[in-house]
């Protein structure tokens, strides 16, 4: 096991016994995204922190830049992605680790709830076994006992125990985020990384796994990034918002404050672009 | 199962529309047995006791049930050129064609899979771009062209490797014959493999490139798993059906383009028996290679179904079902 493996190690043991909150901070982030001889900046000095039991928002528009500060968080983005700034997991920078250190950090530590989980599931594996394999892989959980916990997340998420046995393919879109979430779960994360976790369910089952969602983070005590561009639902479950454009954080606060009385310009035309919609509709 | 047997009945009808043509298209063609024969000593009168032997004096309907009976026996009866039983025949070169194609298509397969999930993951490397040039060759230059070349090369101008046949002449005895076929088959062998692993590299690549930047890849290095586990688990695992089926289905084109190898190398084979068989008239010899290469034809796309289902839970969970 490395260096990086073992402080993880020692630090889930230690956070076990602990009350101390284990905080994610972003420290002047900035990604330039280079393809085709060009280069694009996504994000520019993005700076924010999270901690275990807070429940983010970063809102903005398509192309504002918040699912790359996302993936940048457990380095998935795109190789040849060009990232400065620093990641401290715990009080250590992550962006400096090597990617079996990293792979002990992922999932483990902080784990992400995809955009759409249509397409997230591998087609030739069931939801048991996706579940059973992180918890193989991190949890050194195998067999039974594998089977067991899987089964307790299934249902701890909302849904029947035969989920477990079907593949992707053969859920609905609901079933699969929920899904999505057990998974996870799976090991217990200090933070979860919410990526349009709702986007294309309807309104019904939208306002359920948010609930779902929102009622796990806050029993397991787990911070929650929630990446989204419809500010209502951000602003129904998020204690504190992050608003985005152009790469660069243009507002912050407290979710009710920032709503009710924005101090920036485009945070105001977003709500009003919203207000429009929704008088647009009724 | 229903749709197992509906594939097997399927299979059937296919071997029996090949049976019949296979008779009839001979018969059709211009020239019998008989014609190839241009010997001055052969009379009329000894021409026409040849074909009452050959039982080509007979009505078509009863050379017809003859034929039937002896193809679906697998006895095929006699050939025409050598008066030899076509069993007997093509059990003397079958060994020689799978000692040919067996271990080309096999070295080509795990050479083709090595390079392509490597160029794959290696975009832009040397690696890639020996896949994407080997694919090209394989895909560009003549079968004959390329072994006529490796001959002048390997043979001709630096004879390392023997021109023709599958042994030396007298063979040698013991343990030197089986090292002497080896080294008769390396150049024929290394020349299928050379023109067989580029195209199939190319396929596992693109295949590949497009699994690697699937979702579901993303999200299972998200989740932590070691790459390896990553790359063959899940992306591998993903595009095995298709691969499966390629293998499968590109067997049958291996052993038709085994005429070409055995002709250009003068291997003692079942590909090069079946050009002879052909030109000659020999409706007995020719019958029997085209039918065994329909055989194998059939058995491959059923093959590549059951596989198809065997390594995709999926679609067994489907079938199953249905």
């Amino acid at each position: 096991m490395s260096a990086f493996g073992r402080v993880g190690r020692v630090e889930r043991v230690e956070r076990a016994g602990r009350s101390e909150k284990i905080t994610l901070e972003i420290q002047d982030l900035s990604i330039t995204y280079r393809g085709g001889g060009k280069e694009v900046f996504a994000v520019k000095n993005c700076s924010f922190s999270i901690s275990r039991g807070d429940v983010i928002g970063l809102v903005g528009e398509s192309g504002s830049g918040k699912t790359s500060v996302l993936m940048a968080i457990p380095r998935l983005l795109p190789t040849g992605t060009l990232v400065h700034g620093r990641i401290l997991l715990g009080g250590q920078d992550i962006t400096k680790r090597g990617e079996r250190a990293m792979n002990e950090l992922r999932w483990s530590r902080v784990a992400l709830v995809p955009q759409g989980a249509m397409n997230s599931f591998t087609p030739h594996l069931t939801i048991e076994r996706h579940i059973t394999e992180v918890l193989n892989f991190h949890m050194k959980m195998s067999g039974r006992d594998g089977k067991s916990r899987a089964s307790e997340l299934i249902g701890t998420v909302g849904l029947e125990r035969d989920i477990l046995t079907r593949y992707a393919h053969e859920l609905s879109g609901g079933q699969k985020q929920r899904a999505a979430l057990a998974l996870a779960l799976a090991c217990d994360p200090d933070f979860l990384l919410a990526d349009e976790p709702t986007t294309a369910l309807d309104v019904i089952t939208q306002k359920e796994v948010l609930e779902t969602i929102s009622g796990l983070v806050r029993e397991r005590d787990m911070g929650l990034l929630l990446v989204t561009h419809d500010l209502p639902i951000a602003a129904g479950v998020c204690d504190t918002l992050i608003v985005m454009k152009d790469g660069s954080i243009v507002e912050r606060g407290n979710s009710r404050q920032l709503i009710m009385a924005p101090k920036q310009a485009y945070t105001c035309e977003l709500i009003e672009a919203i207000r429009e919609m929704e008088g647009g509709h009724a | 199962m229903i749709t197992l047997l509906k594939r097997l009945l399927g299979s059937a009808a296919v071997l029996v529309v090949v049976l019949v043509l296979n008779f009839f298209l001979f018969r059709i063609m211009p020239g019998d047995p008989l014609t190839g024969i241009v010997d001055p000593r052969f009379s009329p009168e000894a021409k026409q006791q040849l074909a009452a032997q050959w039982g080509l004096d007979r009505p078509i309907s009863e050379q017809f049930v003859v034929y039937i009976r002896e193809m679906l026996s697998f006895r095929f009866g006699l050939s025409m050129m050598t008066g030899v039983p076509v069993w007997d025949e093509l059990k003397n070169r079958v060994p020689n064609t799978v000692a040919l194609l067996l271990p080309a298509l096999v070295l080509s397969s795990a050479l083709g899979l090595w390079l392509g999930v490597k160029a794959a993951l290696r975009r832009g490397s040397i690696i890639e771009r020996v896949v994407l040039l080997s694919g090209a060759i394989s895909f560009s230059f003549p079968s004959f062209f390329v072994q006529l070349l490796l001959l002048m090369c390997f043979a001709y101008l630096w004879p390392i490797f023997p021109l023709r046949g599958t042994t030396s002449i007298p063979p040698p005895a013991g343990i030197a014959y089986l090292f002497d076929y080896i080294w008769h088959m390396a150049l024929p062998v290394f020349s299928l493999v050379i023109l067989g692993f580029g195209g199939f590299a190319l396929y596992i690549r693109n295949m590949m490139v497009k699994a690697m930047g699937e979702d579901y890849v993303l999200m299972a290095r998200a989740r932590g798993l070691p790459y390896s586990r990553v790359v063959w688990n899940h992306a591998f695992r993903g595009i095995l059906p298709p691969v499966l089926t390629i293998l499968l289905l590109s067997l049958p084109g291996v052993v038709s383009g085994a005429v070409i190898t055995e002709t250009v190398f003068s291997l003692n084979g079942v590909g090069r028996f079946l050009l002879e068989a052909t030109n000659s008239h020999d409706y007995p010899a020719a019958g029997a290679a085209f039918f065994l290469l329909a055989l194998l034809t059939v058995a491959c796309n059923l093959g590549a179904d059951i596989m198809y289902v065997l390594v995709d839970p999926r679609v067994r969970r489907e079938s199953s079902r249905g």
